[in-house]
């Protein structure tokens, strides 16, 4: 690990921010979700970092076009790796259930990989689906949360956590708030008065 | 604890922690994201973490009971959604929130508010968007319903703009035009659908309707041509289309194709009106025929007259070849009969073999009348005498006719078809094959007239004819001239009179070699008296008949006389008659001024009589006007005549033409046209025509010098006179 972190943008705005930020967005609107989620990856493409995105609803006609405008080939930024996608449920929930150990250990391999692979940075976007409160281990997704945090600091990989402020429940959104250090709020990323750190929150709740 | 309000009074002055505050305005932001179930679980667990607060809750009714909790209730606008309720450990801790609290309370009830406007606002919205598409439906159905019984109306129905445009038709429509209804929407109508040689017209009309110039026509019929080329009859019923204004913005048209039911209409009329067999008029057409004529008879004045035609012997025919050959003869007798007759008349088959031809606008006199019905009996005669050939017979017929004139004195329509039918009789009687009249008088001068044209064709060749001279003079009965007129020397009946036969000459085109052969004879007068000294100076005037003007060869003819006889053209007056001039006026003047040129003089004849006008005398290149002798006989007695002759007097004068007055008889005639200013005569006061021998007798020398005094014209007239 770098003892000087890379400084990385998210793509909102001009400010930067040391890679392995951890970032929640509450959105409302999918306009909001895809502005998001096309800076984000357009910004770290730009910079040459490892990129990836975990959703259900990546048009990728819509992005080849949105890249091909800026210069970038989305086809050969997918097949040279510095570029991939996967669906949430995929990623997430493979076998059909919610396992924060897995995910955290994808996300370490994520980074580790990337920097053996000469990436300068890694960076993730993932939309977290209402899915996650129906599937066994759904219950651990704060816990996954606080725990992301912590392995950002071993494992810098720059995260922004989507969710869709009508897909939960107001008091698991202010649960979101707080094992989130940052948030995306209209445009702008701020820290969040509410966040927690791990070793308080996972201490307090888990 | 319970906490007072005095409490918080106390403590509110203490310094709130940033991240505290920090976190209020997070869930502010937050909360305009969240839906509106997920806002009070949201605020209420947030709240939570405000400093002195070990519960919140929310209550969804405002309570009434004093208890431990402070609540902050969720009001805006005329809303009311309940409270916050927090349970607080520490008030002074929570202390320095509680205003900020309620601020955020207020701002999360004016986001739950404004949400709850835009829900009822949503839902009048949607309210209104399910009434509009409810409405929108109901509109389709009964646009669907309309078009339905639109289409299955058994008329066309058609919507035109202003512009004559189809904004509308329905389905019978369509069928009629021979194109889909899609194609004939925005189609012009006139341009697309009406005849050729009207669209014009209608056009003009449907613009004026447009612009309120014309009142709309509810009903009437026209033909259209449909696209696919078929014309047809179509009965109209019209309505103007309106806005709300009242401004008119089209047409609304139902029509019905009547093609079918006009020709069954043609059909019927047909059978109604015409004969089957021969296709010609029937009795009752004939009648409907006869009672017009009457009617404009008493309009008009010219007769009319009805022919009976009955084919000799006919049941002879049928009995003997059969109906079918019957049949064919009548056919043919049909079409033989429109050929002998104008286009105006008609010809009609009453049955069997009777047959009606029907003569109208035969002029105003009786003479023409007759002779001209009895030309057309006897070219009915002759062409009905030709051979017919009825299948493999040639057969031979003959008429019989019986002959009418529709005229005042004539009764009913039965009247005339019996007057025609006895007429006939009497033809049958007279050994048939010939015509008779029904008015003995009429027959007798029809037989007379035969005789004198029959007569009249033999007198020119056998040398019958004799132009006599009428001297005229001027005011000092000076001989200036003559007019020469002609006078038929009939071996049996003596001296004719030109009123007994001229109008027979006229009928059959005599008069053209019988004028041609009066100016030929003057012609030669006048080349002769050029040697004489005494008669040198003499002009001739000659009479100049309508036939005569207008025959293409005139001028020709008379400079060929002149040539010919070698007659001083200068010395020949032509004497023309005003109605001689009302027929092709341009080309009348054209040959006056080509012989004009030549020398040759002009006067007009019986002048005042007609058509006189001024405009004519401007026109026409005259020398002379001639007072007619009808108002010179009663010039002293008759205001009105004498009015005319002395407005004569001075029109010539005004337009610079010498005025001569005939039939003057007496000195105090003279006398009269004298003190008016005319200065030449002709009439008995100073000779009857005379023969030529008289007339040169009464130029000698001697005689003449016998007048040479004062009293030379009175001893010139009494000279006359005995002849």
């Amino acid at each position: 690990m770098a003892n000087e972190p890379q400084m990385v943008s998210l793509g909102f705005t001009q400010q930067t921010f040391p890679a392995g930020v951890h970032v929640c967005q509450v959105f409302a609107s999918e306009g909001e979700r895809l502005h998001a989620l096309l800076e984000f990856l357009r910004s770290g493409l730009q910079a040459g970092e490892r990129t990836a995105c975990f959703t259900e609803q990546l048009d990728e006609a819509h992005l080849d076009s949105y890249l091909a405008e800026r210069n970038m080939s989305y086809g050969q930024l997918k097949e040279s790796g510095t570029f991939s996608n996967a669906g949430t449920h995929d990623v997430y929930f493979q076998d059909g259930r919610f396992d924060p150990d897995r995910m955290l250990a994808i996300l370490a391999q994520y980074h580790t990989d990337s920097v053996a692979n000469g990436f300068p940075a890694a960076r993730v976007i993932g939309e977290m689906t209402s899915e996650v409160q129906h599937v066994p281990g759904g219950s651990r997704l704060m816990e996954y949360e606080s725990r992301v945090s912590l392995l950002l600091k071993e494992h810098p990989v720059t995260a922004v956590c989507q969710y869709n402020a009508r897909a939960f429940d107001g008091a698991t959104i202010m649960q979101v708030l707080k094992v989130h250090p940052l948030m995306i709020i209209r445009g702008t990323v701020v820290h969040n008065p509410f966040y927690t750190p791990p070793e308080e929150y996972l201490a307090r709740c888990c | 604890m319970l906490l007072t309000l005095r409490d918080r009074e106390m403590i509110g002055h203490s310094v709130p922690d940033a991240r505290v505050l920090g976190q209020l305005l997070l869930m502010q932001s937050v909360v305009a994201s969240l839906p509106d179930t997920a806002i009070l679980p949201f605020v209420v667990q947030g709240l939570g973490d405000v400093p002195g607060v070990s519960l919140v809750a929310f209550q969804a009714s405002v309570a009434n009971g004093k208890d431990s909790s402070l609540r902050f209730r969720l009001t805006a606008g005329s809303s009311d959604f309940g409270e916050l309720a927090f349970s607080v450990t520490d008030s002074e801790a929570f202390a320095p929130y509680i205003d900020h609290i309620r601020n955020f309370s207020f701002t999360v009830a004016l986001i739950m508010e404004e949400r709850q406007q835009r829900r009822v606002i949503e839902g009048h919205r949607s309210l209104l968007e399910h009434q509009v598409a409810e409405r929108t439906s109901e509109l389709a159905k009964e646009r669907d319903l309309v078009k339905r019984y639109l289409d299955v109306a058994g008329v066309m129905l058609m919507a035109l703009d202003r512009n004559g445009r189809i904004t509308m038709i329905n389905r019978k429509g369509a069928q009629i035009l021979d194109l889909p209804e899609s194609s004939l929407v925005g189609m012009n109508w006139f341009e697309h659908f009406i005849p050729d040689d009207e669209i014009g017209a209608l056009r003009q009309v449907f613009s004026s309707l447009m612009a309120g110039k014309t009142r709309l026509v509810e009903r009437y019929e026209n033909r259209i041509m449909t696209a696919g080329g078929r014309a047809l009859m179509m009965a109209w019923n019209n309505t103007l289309l309106r806005d709300e204004t009242g401004a008119v913005t089209g047409t609304l048209s139902s029509a019905e194709d009547i093609t079918a039911r006009k020709a069954a209409e043609d059909e019927i009329r047909n059978l109604a009106f015409f004969d089957p067999l021969t296709s010609l008029p029937n009795r009752r057409r004939l009648i409907d025929r006869l009672k017009q004529a009457i009617a404009a008879r008493a309009r008009s004045k010219q007769y009319g007259a009805l022919l009976f035609i009955d084919l000799d012997h006919f049941k002879v025919l049928n009995d003997t070849l059969g109906h079918d050959i019957g049949d064919l003869l009548l056919q043919q007798v049909g079409k033989r009969l429109t050929t002998c007759v104008r286009e105006g008349d008609a010809v009609a088959r009453l049955g069997g073999d009777e047959f009606v031809v029907m003569l109208e606008n035969l002029g105003e006199s009786l003479h023409q009348a007759i002779a001209h019905t009895d030309a057309v009996g006897r070219k009915i005669l002759t062409t009905l005498n030709q051979p017919y050939q009825l299948a493999e017979y040639t057969y031979s017929s003959t008429p019989s006719i019986g002959i009418t004139l529709i005229s005042d004195s004539q009764g009913s329509v039965d009247d005339l078809l019996k007057q025609a039918d006895l007429a006939m009789y009497q033809a049958k009687a007279a050994g048939r094959d010939t015509l008779r009249f029904f008015e003995p008088e009429m027959q007798a001068a029809v037989a007379i007239r035969a005789l004198l044209e029959a007569a009249l064709r033999e007198a020119l060749p056998n040398n019958q004819f004799r132009v006599f001279y009428q001297p005229q003079v001027d005011g000092q009965r000076g001989l200036t001239g003559v007019e020469a007129l002609l006078r038929w020397q009939h071996p049996q009946r003596g001296l004719v009179l030109p009123l007994e036969f001229i109008h027979v000459a006229e009928e059959t085109g005599l008069i053209l070699p019988l004028g041609l052969w009066v100016l030929e004879t003057a012609c030669v007068q006048l080349a002769l008296w050029a040697a004489r000294p005494e008669m040198a100076h003499l002009i001739i005037a000659v009479n100049v008949s309508v036939c005569q003007l207008h025959h293409h060869d005139f001028v020709d003819q008379v400079l060929a006389v002149l040539e010919r006889t070698g007659a001083n053209a200068h010395r020949l007056k032509l004497e023309l008659t005003e109605s001689l001039l009302v027929k092709d006026q341009a080309s009348a003047i054209a040959k006056m001024t080509a012989l004009k040129t030549r020398g040759v003089g002009f006067s007009l004849d019986d002048f005042g009589t007609g058509y006189s006008s001024l405009a004519y005398l401007k026109r026409l290149p005259l020398d002379q006007l001639k007072i007619d002798q009808s108002f010179v006989g009663n010039i002293l007695t008759d205001r009105h005549d004498a009015a005319i002759s002395r407005m004569i007097i001075a029109l010539a004068e005004s337009v610079g033409l010498e005025v001569i007055a005939e039939g003057v008889e007496t000195e105090a005639q003279r006398d009269f046209l004298a003190r008016q200013g005319c200065y030449a005569y002709q009439g008995y006061l100073f000779s009857r025509p005379l023969p030529l021998a008289d007339f040169e007798e009464l130029c000698t020398p001697a005689v003449l010098s016998f007048g040479h005094d004062d009293d030379r014209y009175p001893s010139f007239a009494q000279h006359s006179l005995r002849i």
